[in-house]
């Protein structure tokens, strides 16, 4: 719980878009074990299902929010990264 | 004896989590951040239900748990790597002296 709380504040505090979702992904893998967890405490386990069905959801989102905040060209450009030169001796 | 080994693999999960959050509070890098809570999650969430298949009862409930750990195992690198590759279109510039290949 408190570990979802400091995983929450680097989603609020993060300085790029990329960290913000870094941390939405680690907080979506601690609230499914959460989930998890609380179907054995409560000795209800339909509550799994709901653990399925939040991984999913959240992979579906996360690869919504990936494919909005992208260019339309899903191709790397990595002479655009600083030391150009050193990939080009890496493939020549 | 199978509850005191899955209460070792619950308190072995939590500070695996702890340690995925503090590299994503520590590490410089949004690639590194990336890292460390990659492995953290993968593996925290590995003893979680390795310690909750021990304390299962029945043959349906450990098939269930057995599919979900799968499909985590499944969706976390996956997203993992996607990140990155947004990352690295959108230009974020990795920490000083990265070695960059073309791989």
């Amino acid at each position: 719980m408190i570990l979802v709380l400091l995983v929450l504040l680097r989603a609020i505090i993060g300085s790029t878009l990329i960290d913000r979702l870094i941390s939405i992904n680690a907080l979506t893998s601690k609230i499914s074990v959460i989930i998890l967890l609380v179907a054995f405490l409560r000795d209800d386990f339909g509550i799994i299902d709901v653990a399925f069905v939040f991984m999913l959801c959240a992979f579906v989102g996360g690869l919504g929010v990936l494919k909005v905040v992208t260019h339309d060209d899903w191709k790397l450009k990595v002479s655009k990264l600083e030391n150009p030169a050193n990939d080009r001796k890496e493939t020549n | 004896m199978f509850k005191i080994i899955a209460y070792i693999c619950f308190v072995g999960s939590v500070a695996f989590f702890g340690l995925g959050t503090l590299g994503l509070f520590k590490f410089p890098d949004p690639y590194t951040r990336m890292h460390a809570v990659g492995m953290g999650d993968t593996l925290g969430v590995g003893l979680i239900g390795l310690g909750l298949l021990l304390l299962s009862t029945t043959w349906i409930l450990r098939l269930k748990l057995i599919i979900a750990l799968s499909l985590f195992w499944l969706i976390n690198p996956t997203m993992t790597h996607l990140t990155a590759k947004a990352a690295l279109i959108r230009g974020i510039q990795p920490v000083k002296n990265t070695e960059i290949r073309r791989g």
